[in-house]
C-alpha cells in the first residue's frame, strides 16, 4: 500500500474545503450528477500557489503518457509513481482531478483500470469519500478492464459500504469471469470483521 | 491428469464474451499471446499435481518474485494438451526465491509459431483462469516465509522489507 498520510504536511501548505468542486467542466451526466453530490472536507496539504486547472492538466498528462505503458500487478510502474507524487504534493485536489478523469473516460481504458486498483489501496484518508464513490461508480462503466480496476480497487480498500453496489454490478455483469470474480470480493467483504 | 500452470497478466484477457462479436468458437484472440512470453522457443511453466497440493506453493513462490503483494492472476491447463499439440517438455530448475518450489518448473520446448497458435486455440475455452487477491498472496508468501521455505537473499529488493515486517509483527502477536 502507498502510504500518503504521513508526508502531508510539509510547510507552505494550507488545508482546504471541497465540496464536489470538479477542477474542470465535463459532459452532463449521470456521472456528474453522482459526483457532484460528493461532498467531504480535504484537510490534505496543497501548495496554495497550484490551480487546481493546472494540477488536472499535469495529472492528465500522466494518463495520456501512461497509453503505452504496459501494467504488471505486483510491480512498479512509472504511472503510479507520477500519481503518487502528485496526490503527495497536491492532495486532494490531484485524487479530484484523477476521478474527472476517469468518469469523464479521457485515457486509455487499461491506464484508468490501474489508477482504480491504485485509488482503492492508496491510504489517503481525507478522500476515502470520493475514491469510494468514484469505484463505485467506475463499476458501470463499459469496459471490462475499468470495471475490472474498480472491483480490484474495492477489494483494496475493504470498505462494506461497496457490498451493496457490488452486489447490483454483479446481477448485471456480463462477463461471466467477471461475474465470478466481483462474488468473490463480495464474499470478502461480507466476511471480513 | 496434471496440470501445467502458466502465470497470466490479467485475467480479462481471457474473458471470450469480450469478444464474441468477431471471434469463432475454437479461435482464441491474439490478445492472449502476451501472456505466453517464449524466450528461445521455450515457455516457462509449473507442474501441478492432480490434487493441487503444490498449488499454493508455486503461487506464493512466483508471487515472491514480485516488488509487491498484489493480486496475481494464473491459469492451468491440462497437460495432455500439449502433447496433443505435439509440444515437448522438460524439467529445468524454476527462479524463485522458494526452492521447493523451483522443483516443479517446467520447459515447453521447441515452440513453433504453429505450435504455440494450435495450443493457444485448443486452449482458449477451457484453461482455468484464476485470481489470488492481495491478502491471500499476502497470506501465502508470509506463511512460506514462517515455514523457512524462503530464501531472502533471493526475494526482490522492494518486497524483502515487507515480508520481514510481517514476519515480524506475526512473531510479536
Amino acid at each position: 500500500m502507498t502510504v500518503l498520510e504521513s508526508q502531508k504536511d510539509h510547510s507552505g501548505t494550507v488545508g482546504t474545503t471541497v465540496v464536489g468542486q470538479l477542477p474542470h467542466k465535463y459532459e452532463k451526466g449521470e456521472t456528474q450528477k453522482i459526483y457532484t453530490r460528493l461532498s467531504y472536507n480535504s484537510t490534505s496539504a496543497i501548495n496554495s500557489t497550484e490551480n487546481p486547472q493546472r494540477i488536472y492538466r499535469e495529472v492528465l498528462a500522466s494518463f495520456r503518457d501512461a497509453q503505452d505503458e504496459v501494467f504488471e500487478f505486483g510491480m512498479e510502474s512509472t504511472f503510479l509513481d507520477k500519481l503518487c507524487r502528485q496526490v503527495r504534493h497536491y492532495g486532494s485536489i490531484a485524487i479530484e482531478a484523477m476521478a474527472s478523469i476517469i468518469l469523464s473516460n479521457k485515457a486509455k481504458p487499461h491506464v484508468i483500470a490501474e489508477a482504480l486498483r491504485w485509488l482503492g489501496d492508496v491510504n489517503h484518508r481525507d478522500s476515502h469519500s470520493l475514491r469510494l464513490r468514484l469505484l463505485e461508480e467506475a463499476l458501470r462503466n463499459e469496459s471490462r478492464w475499468i470495471r475490472d480496476g474498480a472491483l480490484l480497487g474495492l477489494d483494496a480498500m475493504g470498505d462494506k459500504h461497496a457490498i451493496a453496489h457490488l452486489n447490483f454490478a454483479a446481477e448485471v455483469e456480463s462477463i461471466a469471469e467477471l461475474r465470478k470474480d466481483m462474488k468473490d470480493v463480495i464474499t470478502r467483504l461480507v466476511n471480513m470483521s | 491428469m496434471p496440470s501445467f500452470l502458466i502465470r497470466i497478466n490479467n485475467k480479462r484477457t481471457w474473458d471470450r464474451e469480450a469478444y464474441a462479436e468477431w471471434l469463432d468458437i475454437g479461435q482464441a484472440p491474439a490478445d492472449v499471446f502476451r501472456d505466453f512470453r517464449v524466450a528461445e522457443g521455450i515457455l516457462s511453466v509449473w507442474h501441478i499435481e492432480n490434487d493441487r497440493s503444490n498449488l499454493n506453493l508455486v503461487v506464493a513462490a512466483l508471487a515472491a518474485t514480485r516488488q509487491s503483494f498484489d493480486v496475481f492472476d494464473y491459469a492451468l491447463f491440462n497437460q495432455e494438451l500439449t502433447s496433443s499439440s505435439d509440444i515437448k517438455f522438460l524439467a529445468t530448475a524454476g527462479d524463485t526465491p522458494i526452492p521447493s518450489a523451483n522443483l516443479w518448473h517446467r520447459d515447453l520446448t521447441a515452440l513453433t509459431a504453429n505450435k504455440l497458435s494450435v495450443l493457444v486455440n485448443t486452449l482458449f475455452d477451457v484453461i482455468e483462469k484464476e485470481r489470488i487477491s492481495k491478502q491471500e498472496v499476502k497470506s501465502l508468501i508470509v506463511e512460506a516465509a514462517r515455514d523457512g521455505k524462503i530464501e531472502f537473499a533471493l526475494t526482490n529488493d522492494v518486497l524483502r522489507p515487507q515480508i520481514l515486517t510481517l514476519i515480524g509483527s506475526a512473531k510479536s502477536g
